[in-house]
């Protein structure tokens, strides 16, 4: 059995545990509300407004004046995730962090020790809950997309299992957009074709979705759709991808700005991949224009990297590539094939040491600058803005 | 119109005779024709030439960088001298090491027809004309160094193992220096470089001159394990004879980079080990190295090293541990353990020492209590 532990509205949680204040309010946490980032994580409270994840924040300031607006304190949420997988380890190797408050594990085999994969789930909601003050949903299923599925459907604080006979049951009825894979426009195609529910989609006859959507869609979707999964949940899987994004304060068309936000996006990137000691063989762009139109272009490296300067010399380019004709509202720059150990570079005894070689030496100056100085003590020139005039007296 | 150039009559081709040994004969041909292009766009450079005089015969061979002269005694007929293919001779005379003599018969007739005969076997051949064969240019001695020809192979034999480019530029020759009665051979490749050293006679010539590599890697295959060689450096040459044989290799005028410069004076940490250990764990380490391009970590642990390999492609990894007396503190390094291995393979010591400063400057091997006589200095792998 497949347990997947989803914590409970994450960032606004760990501050409503540290400002107990905060209980019962609408908290969102994110970008400034007088500015144009997006939420990250609100409160159930705050949801009863209308506000989610990934909304622009003004838009939640809109729906939720009254709400308790906070800035993102990853730190603190890293820390309080770092003791959250710990609690998981204790009850199986097999844990699969999906990302910062999310996690699979397998509990195959451990009954003997913790009792049937129910009351494993209640212990685990209660450790952590009394560990970390935090709550958390839990589903218990036959495999990892049902597994998911179960959390989703209690939330919030929830306990749900699904057992293999149940498995139709509670499938059948759900919108076809709850099958991973199954986006707006997916769901579209199967809408024109009468499909609504997971239960029309696992008896569709196959041909007529494949006509449509091509033969690898189909059946993925037809397999989750009958509640077949057979992913592993893989302890060690590493992170695929690497990204980092800013919404302007107002839509810019000016092509040098639009170059200076990427440089340093890239720098984050670029310190991100070394911090956690991975390098990257592509790079991705991500670009929405002022109508909110959003679209990705992504190339391949010669060679592995976790220098900012090649990071973003290749956005650069997909940039000019694929220079938008409206002013862009964001800009996001994602490392999205990440490697472990990097590609090794044979030292010269004479002449300049590869490029590679050099930007590392200096990416890696630059980080330890940063880590005694903080972020902002080194920067590249062009992302110093001009100092402001002394006032006059 | 002209008439076309009527063909040069030239002198009448001699007549040359003379009997030896075979196998002495054979062994003459066959490092002759070691100098021989395997293919070239002059077919002169394919032949040899055979002078039969007082008692003595000459091979000699020729091409652009080297010459090769080698005598050896006869049983004199007639005076005379002929070209032949070098490779064809070389075959023919392996033949003839079946024959029941010991003997071998050499003669050219007027019509340059050459007899090869040893009791029970004949072979014919069309001679070439010997005239326009580029003349040996042996410099003279007055500058001239006298070392064992032993000596001279091993020093060889240290440095011509770095012999392939891996990155950045290649220097193909290596610099054959004296200074201060102490000889130095020197080569890179630009990702090591092999300095191999030893006092010679006091009052040998100061001299900085650079060889192409291939020719004194050949040279090392023919040096004898006995006697002396006398090197004489001319102004374009450098000759090497020893019995009965000059070698003679025309000098680069190619710039070396300045070696001292980059020998590391000193280093922070120095770990000595068993060559052979070393070598078994280099090479235990290589069926998870071979993907990487014989990539391995060494460990410079307190009391030993630890070398491994990983590879991400089969998800495998290996560790081999080799006892070391460390100085310094622990550092872990990679290299290409190929290079590494070429090292092991001439340094001739049971013991090794390995100076290391940090990743992306070189380390050096050296073999243990002869610090001066060898330094491999290689370049890390930087990650």
């Amino acid at each position: 059995m497949i347990l997947h532990v989803d914590m409970d509205a994450f960032f606004a949680a760990v501050e409503q545990r540290d400002r107990p204040d905060l209980a019962g309010k609408p908290v969102i946490v994110g970008a400034d509300p007088k500015g144009r980032g997006v939420v990250s994580t609100c409160s159930y409270e705050a949801r009863r407004f209308g506000v989610r994840s990934a909304m622009p924040i003004r838009e939640a300031f809109r729906r939720c004046p009254q709400g308790v607006f906070l800035p993102v304190r990853m730190e603190q949420y890293a820390a309080d995730s770092r003791r959250i997988m710990e609690i998981l380890g204790r009850f199986t190797p097999l844990v699969e962090p999906l990302s910062i408050d999310e996690a699979f594990l397998d509990v195959s085999g451990c009954e003997r020790l913790f009792g049937p994969p129910e009351q494993m789930a209640q212990r685990i909601k209660q450790t952590i809950l009394e560990e970390t003050r935090l709550p958390c949903s839990v589903g218990v299923a036959p495999n990892k997309f049902l597994a998911k599925l179960a959390t989703e459907l209690g939330k919030p604080d929830g306990l749900t299992v699904i057992t293999p006979e149940r498995v139709q049951e509670v499938l059948s009825p759900l919108p076809v957009e709850r099958v991973f894979g199954v986006g707006r426009r997916t769901a579209a195609v199967l809408e024109s074709l009468g499909i609504r529910t997971v239960g029309e989609l696992g008896r569709a006859p196959r041909a007529a979705l494949v006509a449509r959507l091509g033969p690898a869609a189909v059946s993925h979707m037809q397999d989750l759709a009958a509640g077949r999964d057979d992913r592993r949940v893989e302890p060690h899987r590493s992170p695929k991808q690497l990204g980092s994004e800013r919404t302007f304060e107002h839509d810019v068309s000016d092509v040098g700005e639009m170059r200076r936000s990427l440089l340093a996006l890239s720098g984050d990137v670029g310190a991100g991949l070394r911090r956690q000691g991975f390098t990257t063989i592509a790079v991705r762009l991500k670009v929405r224009t002022e109508d909110f139109a959003t679209f990705t272009r992504a190339m391949r490296l010669p060679r592995e990297t976790a220098s900012d300067r090649t990071l973003y010399r290749a956005a650069c380019h997909l940039l000019d590539a694929s220079m938008p004709e409206l002013p862009v509202r964001l800009l996001g720059v994602a490392a999205c094939e990440l490697r472990t150990g990097g590609e090794p570079v044979q030292g010269t005894l004479f002449g300049p040491p590869p490029e590679e070689v050099r930007a590392a030496r200096v990416d890696a100056a630059v980080d330890s600058v940063r880590r005694r100085f903080g972020t902002q003590a080194l920067r590249p020139a062009a992302l110093v803005s001009k100092p402001k005039p002394p006032k006059a007296p | 119109m002209l008439d076309p150039a009527p063909s040069a009559p030239g002198p009448t081709p001699n007549p040359m005779r003379f009997s030896c040994h075979k196998a002495e004969l054979l062994q003459a041909v066959q490092i002759a024709t070691r100098v021989l292009p395997s293919q070239t766009s002059e077919p002169l450079f394919l032949n040899l030439l055979l002078t039969a005089e007082s008692g003595t015969l000459s091979v000699y061979a020729t091409q652009h960088q080297v010459s090769l002269r080698r005598q050896m005694p006869i049983e004199m007929g007639e005076a005379g001298k002929v070209s032949l293919p070098g490779a064809l001779l070389s075959d023919i005379l392996q033949q003839v090491q079946t024959s029941r003599s010991e003997g071998v018969d050499f003669s050219v007739d007027s019509e340059r027809r050459i007899k090869i005969t040893s009791e029970g076997a004949h072979y014919r051949l069309a001679g070439i004309d010997p005239e326009g064969f580029p003349e040996l240019k042996e410099p003279g001695a007055d500058k001239s160094l006298v070392v064992p020809g032993a000596l001279l192979r091993d020093l060889i034999k240290r440095v011509v193992v770095v012999n392939s480019a891996a990155g950045g530029a290649s220097y193909d020759e290596v610099l054959f220096e004296v200074r201060d009665a102490t000889l130095a051979l020197v080569a890179t490749d630009s990702v090591r470089l092999a300095a191999a050293r030893h006092a010679v006679a006091a009052g040998s010539p100061d001299v900085d001159v650079r060889l192409p590599l291939v020719t004194l890697a050949e040279l090392g295959k023919i040096l004898p394990g006995e006697g002396d060689v006398q090197v004489n450096f001319g102004s374009h040459q450098v000759s090497f004879s020893f019995a009965q044989t000059v070698y003679v290799a025309r000098t680069s005028d190619k710039s070396f980079p300045n070696y001292r410069s980059i020998l590391p004076k000193d280093h922070p940490r120095f770990a000595t080990v068993d060559a052979r250990a070393l070598g078994d764990a280099l090479k235990g380490v290589a069926p998870l190295a071979r993907v990487n391009k014989h990539r391995v970590r060494l460990h410079v642990e307190s009391n030993r090293l630890r070398i491994t390999s990983t590879s991400q492609e089969v998800g495998g990894e290996a560790e081999r541990l080799v006892d070391a007396e460390v100085k310094g503190d622990p550092i872990e390094l990679s290299f290409n353990s190929r290079y590494i291995l070429d090292f092991l393979g001439v340094c001739d010591s049971e013991k090794v020492k390995l100076g290391v400063t940090a990743g992306s400057l070189p380390a050096t091997f050296r073999p243990e209590g002869a610090d001066n006589d060898y330094v491999y200095l290689l370049m890390p792998i930087n990650l």
